[in-house]
């Protein structure tokens, strides 16, 4: 699993490339936290996860609870078929706010 | 006319975090000849995921070293696997699934393997553990 970070408008974008699972998540949720901590709203670009598991969204539900906690935003985006069969699979596809693309997530 | 078990992959790993990866390689490599639907697959390796992360995280007892073995096999209708481990037995009432409207991290992993498999028997047998999980082939490849 590779992580980069950018800035735009106001959103720190944290793109994730590879295949999440136990070994990788502990990993994810640290990087999660510590942007959500010295950033502002989050935006996680999921184009490169080709593969997640339970402890990767795991990782994703306490970054969104993170973020509410500190009321800072937490959008998903670029959410590719595997991944969004996990995130219906738990049903949680309702619970975070997934977006189409960066731009989407930073218009809506 | 019924065929007989056709035993797809027999891998044996280390249960070891860092080896999920190789597994997970190895089930794509075994079932892609014979499964095309790329739901059914990626839903099969997640949920053989699942099963080998409850047995690292959970079986052996802490700083012991053990290993896993993973079984498929197909058979007329459908694709038998198992998870097996060396671990001491392990008590199935504890293995639930849980309350999915309570939106906290953790715990998914037995809901993803109860929610994709059709069968889920655990079996302690002498030296360890085993996990059968059965699922019926997509349509149009059975």
């Amino acid at each position: 699993m590779q992580v980069e970070l950018s800035e735009r408008d106001g959103y720190t974008i944290l793109a994730v490339e590879g295949e999440v699972d136990f070994h990788c998540s502990p990993d994810l949720r640290k990087k999660i936290l510590q942007v959500l901590d010295d950033s502002g709203d989050l935006i996680l670009d999921m184009g490169g996860i080709s593969y997640i598991d339970s402890s990767g969204v795991a990782s994703l539900v306490e970054g969104l609870q993170h973020a509410r906690d500190h009321k800072k935003q937490f959008l998903l985006a670029n959410v590719q078929d595997a991944a969004m069969q996990v995130l219906k699979l738990t049903r949680l596809d309702s619970v975070f706010s997934i977006h189409e693309s960066i731009d989407a997530a930073i218009n809506a | 006319m019924s065929l007989a078990e056709t035993m797809l992959l027999r891998y044996r790993f280390n249960a070891d975090s860092a080896e999920l990866r190789a597994m997970r390689d190895q089930v794509r490599d075994a079932l892609q000849a014979v499964v095309n639907d790329a739901e059914y697959l990626n839903a099969v390796v997640l949920a053989l995921d699942e099963a080998c992360s409850n047995v690292i995280r959970h079986a052996y007892p802490e700083q012991q070293a053990g290993e896993i073995v993973l079984e498929i096999e197909r058979g007329d209708e459908q694709l038998i696997f198992r998870v097996i481990d060396f671990a001491p037995p392990c008590d199935p009432s504890k293995i639930r699934s849980r309350d999915l409207d309570d939106i906290r991290p953790g715990g998914l992993g037995v809901h993803l393997i109860s929610s994709i498999m059709d069968e889920v028997m655990h079996q302690d047998v002498k030296n360890g553990n085993i996990l059968q999980m059965i699922k019926t082939l997509p349509e149009g490849e059975r």
